[in-house]
């Protein structure tokens, strides 16, 4: 660590340089020149390179933190005023869920009647997940929270936070191997998302919620931008199974129900 | 959705990495995030369809938050934030990989002001030192003295925390 005097300042800013790709070919021979003449210059290179790789494995850890949700929100055009057509739709559709939570029973009402009303009001909670899914989709290096290899501490987790008790689908005889799961928050609300992946690295995510609705329904197939989604709900829960092939999503969700 | 709406989303990430370099503050960086793209709608005639969307939001992030530290007396880094609260940064991987980011982390953020964010955009994302003085509006020059003033300083400051544990 004691060089007797150290390098000049320009010659460090050069040897950046040299690393991050900005000298001509000249000035790059020139550096390999100099560092194959002077050992100390050959050990700064390296350092540089070092510092870095680990300068973008630290930052690019920073990408895998997950992203709030009042920031996604912010993304959202201000609502316009065409948009006030849609709350007669949305009152509507709160009457409804007030309604169904009631004929579940009154015990239900309490504890579930806030939650169903934000859900009404707040944007579709299938939107937002789209959106999850655009992000967490190029995350393959740390695509999932909690690994595969747990999946019995997956399904216990996500039922608590979630409130729906589920099976982790096996999809592996259609090609689609399961990598664990995330915990989302859309429309207000917990999500469970698990991720699978196939053999060219396509990624597809099954969400849920809670969804005290009662009354089941049959899969449906919706678009969200370049992101298509199968929905599909049982008595208590609402579930999505996203990717980017809608016809393969169908046939997915058609399997994945049962199962879950 | 616009076209501009859409393009953001993909971004966030990156958006909140950029965020974190100006501000090294986590709640700073997600309020700016905020701020930006709420201003980005608002200005979205101003970006042309085509063109990188990452660098004009990136000169937007960086003169709101000029005008936000030039509101705020105090001086925001400069050793605000400690090892301690740059340790909350990452979470996932294997523990002796986390605490080595976390280091280099809490190193990062101890750098002088406006250096952070010539490293991530010149060594970690690839800009080259023209495109970095503009979204940062700093000369080429500052853009070359910060750079390596910034990385002979992070070597120093890693190589004494490697000196110490052994």
């Amino acid at each position: 660590m004691s060089e007797y005097t150290p390098l000049s300042e320009d010659l460090l800013i050069m040897l950046g340089a040299y690393v991050d790709g900005e000298l001509t070919e000249d000035e790059r021979a020139a550096v390999e020149d100099m560092a194959n003449k002077d050992p100390r210059i050959a050990e700064e290179l390296e350092g540089l390179f070092a510092l870095n790789n680990d300068l973008r494995d630290v930052f690019n850890g920073l990408l895998e933190k997950p992203v709030p949700a009042e920031i996604i929100e912010a993304t959202k055009p201000t609502p316009a005023p065409a948009n006030t057509n849609k709350a007669p739709l949305r009152a509507l559709a709160a009457s409804l869920l007030i309604g169904a939570t009631l004929g579940a029973g009154g015990m239900w009402f309490n504890q579930a009647s806030k939650q169903q009303l934000q859900v009404a009001a707040a944007r579709s909670w299938l939107g937002e997940v789209a959106e999850y899914h655009q992000i967490y989709a190029r995350q393959t290096r740390h695509l999932v929270e909690v690994p595969a290899s747990e999946k019995d501490q997956i399904e216990k987790w996500l039922a608590k936070e979630v409130g729906v008790d589920f099976k982790v689908p096996d999809l592996e005889a259609a090609g689609w191997t399961f990598q664990g799961a995330r915990l989302l928050v859309a429309a207000g609300k917990p999500v469970a998302q698990l991720m699978y992946t196939n053999a060219d690295g396509a990624v597809i995510a099954i969400c849920g919620l809670q969804n005290g609705s009662g009354t089941a329904a049959e899969t449906e197939l919706r678009a969200f931008g370049d992101v298509h989604m199968a929905t599909w709900k049982s008595e208590t829960g609402s579930f999505a199974i996203v990717g980017d092939a809608p016809e393969e999503l169908e046939a997915l969700a058609v399997i994945a129900a049962p199962l879950i | 959705m616009t076209e501009l709406s859409k393009g953001l989303v993909p971004l966030l990430p990156r958006l909140r990495r950029f965020a974190w370099s100006l501000t090294r503050d986590w709640p700073d960086a997600d309020d700016l995030v905020q701020t930006s793209c709420t201003r980005a709608l608002t200005r979205a005639e101003q970006w042309q369809n085509g063109t990188r969307l990452d660098a004009w939001m990136y000169r937007l992030m960086r003169n709101i938050w000029i005008d936000e530290t030039r509101k705020r007396t105090v001086r925001v880094g400069q050793g605000v934030e400690d090892a301690a609260e740059s340790s909350a940064l990452l979470t996932s991987g294997d523990s002796e990989t986390t605490a080595y980011a976390n280091q280099v982390l809490a190193q990062i953020a101890l750098l002088p002001e406006g250096f952070s964010s010539v490293l991530l955009l010149v060594a970690v994302e690839g800009h080259s030192y023209a495109e970095t003085a503009e979204i940062l509006d700093i000369p080429i020059g500052t853009v070359m003295s910060r750079l390596s003033s910034a990385r002979q300083k992070l070597k120093a400051a890693l190589a004494d925390q490697k000196g110490a544990r052994t």
